[in-house]
């Protein structure tokens, strides 16, 4: 029995330094800021990147050749069928362009901040795809609370124990960036 | 032995289980009224807000009629949906009453400016500037309609309008949507964004929304009609605000905007009276469609989207019909419109037997060729068998020559069909002296006309006693010029006009085509469904679907709303469709040589179509709003109509 009791402390000892060790994620400067389904919501997080006077480059079509000397990865999910037909691309073409950044992120470990901030408006069949992919690969998801009414992200974070900061607007957002981006 | 209050409890308990189950029904009851698709047995509205839907509730259960719960809405819709319409701009309405049997069309469509020509426009670089603006004529056309149909006091039919301005109102999914997809053009402007934004930051859903200026202008309109817009305070801000901005309005404008009054077309689908918008708006393309489409022998039992076939063929119809109508429609008061020859039968069937019922072809949607419909103008409908509809090897509006006599095109023109600046032209000059042809400027209309916009709101109303509405306005793009004066959210009519169209040219006080389409239909000189639909260029072929969706495969008006949408025309080279269709369905029609692209399941693209019907049984009404543009449909009982206190 005392052995049992020992495991299962050991266990959730483990566990807990493990979550504690993901919510402690760093992000360094300077940071490429990009979106995953071309939503202009990424002008949004390049706002809240100004005001806390963070030292960052957007490029909305960024591949795995555009990560060169960038500590961080930040994407902002969420589909915009305007959004795509400005950058002339595809959903299929956008979601490969995506599965492999972050696929290189991941090989030259580059850590990938989350930022969703469109709210419902940014769930759905079409952005859903994008959310999934993208938190899923990130080592902290922030998310402006209503995106996340249904425990999607909540979910999606919860197998890899994925910090997930929820806020209840997008101004709000700048308080967990300015917590997780060091200085 | 029982206790002395067991029997009190269980009075109690029953008391509080009927409460409950009261409680229930109510709830269900709640939710059966509020639902999209209704059904009850005193009126019917469907708009795109359940406010809007709400407007013309209260002024049926005030004893108001259609026109007044239409007009109501109308207000409301520009309040509570300010990206899709509004005081800014205009559209058609088109109204049936039944006591008289008689239907009548309003356009209060934007009007260009008695001096157009006095500033150059670019539709491409100043489609979002005051430039784009013309003179408003929802205040109009709304007023007018209450006027001569209506039956309440326009103060009263104002109301909701005036209360969602200066209360405000929460903001809804598709609004929150739009507001993050126009948020750099929002934040630019410091009047939309000081109420579109909150801290930098476009409003979420569930954020109040107030328009302090807007109510403002709507309560001058309440006390003085018409004139509290046109006239006073309103006009004087409007035209210093436009003109400051650099457009071109003056309050000879506002003061000579007169909506127009005119016969719709009439035309039959597979036995059944349509009746919808005349020129310059587009119900001509919807009968020509519709009179085409009589020609398809669906393979598909179900639904269309489960047939390749089925939609190749309806897509070489809308090729050719958006062929036409981008020849032929314009403004009937400065030009001749072939509208019996564009909607006559034996014209269809000519067209229609120019379709490859195995190929796209031409496989270039822009060298579909238009028709030669004025050989069918004078025929009636038991004339002579058809003969060819096209003009022989004539292609419309070739790059590098243009042989078409009747075309406006010059040699010198500095830009191609596409619109795009041909090399060495000076494109920043008016072309024509003042006073002969109307003066087309270099970059009006981007391609052809409206077909880039997917805004525009549709309302459709039926009371009590069988008088029908169905009317669509539009700011033009989403957000109009999103130049906003005095709290008024002004259209961009026109980037509606064209230069690669010389039906459609500019010129003073004239009105751009458009492709709203508001429509009714009738069975056996019965009323049966108003219908109509936002969505820019899809908005005729989309109305043209759902028609077929319930006339020929027998849906109910919410199967029909809901099924899957395509759309193909003359001026793009794509064929979209949404991704409820089968990726097999898609495949063919890559084979039959179509450019597919394939959209969202439930596409804002394909617009949003509101139906007010009657029951095919007769016994009340039933109304679908579409649920890919967040809209409510509601029907009011008689009892409801009977418990509410008039005015």
């Amino acid at each position: 029995m005392m052995k049992k009791l020992l495991l299962l402390a050991i266990v959730i000892a483990s566990l807990a330094a493990l979550s504690a060790s993901a919510a402690e994620t760093k992000f360094q400067q300077p940071i490429l800021l990009t979106t995953a389904g071309q939503s202009v919501d990424v002008k949004l997080a390049g706002v809240l990147l100004d005001r806390l006077k963070v030292t960052y480059t957007s490029k909305v079509t960024a591949t795995a050749a555009d990560l060169k000397g960038f500590k961080t990865l930040m994407v902002v999910p969420g589909y915009s069928s305007k959004g795509l037909g400005s950058a002339g691309v595809s959903r299929e073409d956008e979601l490969a362009r995506v599965r492999n950044l972050l696929a290189a992120a991941k090989a030259a470990g580059i850590p990938v901040l989350t930022v969703h901030l469109g709210g419902k408006a940014r769930r759905g069949v079409q952005s859903d795809d994008f959310n999934k992919l993208v938190a899923e690969a990130s080592a902290t998801v922030i998310i402006v609370d209503q995106g996340d009414e249904d425990g999607f992200f909540t979910q999606a974070c919860a197998g890899s124990m994925i910090p997930l900061k929820p806020v209840k607007n997008m101004a709000e957002a700048m308080k967990p960036l300015e917590e997780v981006i060091a200085k | 032995m029982m206790h002395p209050t067991a029997g009190l409890h269980q009075r109690l308990r029953g008391r509080f289980r009927r409460t409950a189950w009261a409680g229930l029904l109510f709830l269900i009851l709640a939710f059966v009224w509020s639902t999209a698709l209704a059904a009850g047995a005193g009126g019917v509205a469907a708009t795109a807000h359940p406010l809007a839907t709400e407007a013309a509730n209260e002024m049926l259960s005030r004893g108001g009629n259609a026109v007044d719960a239409a007009v109501a809405a109308a207000f409301a819709i520009g309040v509570v949906e300010p990206d899709g319409s509004g005081i800014g701009g205009g559209g058609g309405m088109l109204i049936y009453l039944h006591d008289q049997r008689r239907t009548v069309y309003i356009n209060y469509y934007p009007q260009a400016p008695q001096d157009p020509a006095s500033i150059s426009f670019s539709a491409s670089r100043e489609r979002d500037t005051a430039k784009s603006a013309l003179v408003p004529g929802a205040v109009a056309g709304l007023c007018q309609a209450l006027r001569d149909y209506g039956t309440l006091p326009l103060p009263v039919v104002l109301g909701p309008a005036i209360r969602y301005a200066g209360e405000g109102f929460p903001v809804d999914p598709t609004l929150a949507g739009l507001l993050l997809d126009n948020m750099d053009a929002l934040a630019a402007r410091p009047p939309l964004a000081a109420i579109f934004m909150n801290n930098g930051f476009p409003k979420m859903e569930g954020e109040l929304l107030q328009q302090p200026e807007l109510a403002h202008v709507l309560e001058l309109v309440a006390a003085q009609g018409p004139d509290g817009f046109y006239k006073g305070e309103t006009a004087e801000r409007l035209v210093e605000g436009v003109t400051a901005a650099g457009g071109v309005m003056t309050l000879a404008d506002l003061a000579a905007f007169k909506p127009t009054l005119s016969e719709p077309l009439r035309g039959t689908y597979r036995g059944v009276e349509v009746v919808t918008a005349p020129a310059p708006h587009s119900g001509a393309t919807l009968l020509e469609i519709l009179n085409m489409m009589e020609h398809v022998q669906f393979e598909s039992r179900d639904h269309f989207s489960s047939s390749a076939r089925d939609i190749h063929m309806m897509a070489e119809i809308f090729r050719r019909t958006y062929a036409d109508r981008s020849q032929y429609l314009g403004d009937p008061r400065f030009m001749t419109v072939p509208a019996n020859g564009l909607i006559s039968k034996q014209y269809a069937a000519a067209r229609f037997a120019e379709i490859n019922p195995y190929r796209a072809e031409p496989r270039a949607s822009k060298d579909v060729p238009y028709g030669f419909p004025a050989k069918f103008e004078n025929l009636s409908p038991a004339a002579a068998a058809p003969t060819s509809a096209v003009r022989p090897g004539r292609l419309q509006w070739d790059d590098d020559k243009d042989e078409d006599p009747g075309s406006a095109r010059q040699a010198d023109d500095p830009f191609d069909r596409w619109n795009r600046r041909k090399e060495g032209k000076d494109t920043s000059a008016p072309t024509a002296a003042p006073g002969t042809a109307p003066r087309r400027e270099p970059g009006e209309g981007k391609k052809d006309d409206d077909f880039d916009g997917g805004s525009t709101t549709h309302l459709s109303v039926i009371d009590a006693d069988s008088n029908m509405v169905s009317l669509t306005q539009t700011l033009g793009n989403f957000f109009g010029s999103k130049t906003m004066v005095n709290g008024i959210l002004l259209n961009n009519g026109r980037v509606n006009f064209s230069t690669a169209s010389p039906a459609n040219l500019i010129g003073p006080n004239k009105r751009p085509r458009s492709s709203i389409t508001p429509t009714l239909v009738f069975r056996d000189g019965r009323p049966l469904m108003s219908l109509g639909s936002p969505g820019a260029g899809r908005i005729i072929a989309t109305v043209a679907l759902v028609m077929v969706n319930i006339i020929d495969f027998g849906m109910d008006v919410e199967a029909a709303n809901e099924a899957p949408r395509f759309f193909a025309q003359k001026f793009d080279e794509h064929l979209y469709i949404e991704s409820r269709v089968a990726p097999a369905i898609v495949e063919e029609l890559k084979r039959q040589g179509h450019d597919v692209r394939v959209l969202g399941d439930m596409d804002l693209y394909f617009g949003g179509v509101q139906i007010a019907a009657f029951k095919e049984d007769g016994t009340g009404f039933v109304g679908s709003a579409d649920k890919r543009r967040g809209g409510s449909a509601s029907v009011l009982d008689a009892k409801t109509l009977e418990t509410v206190p008039g005015d």
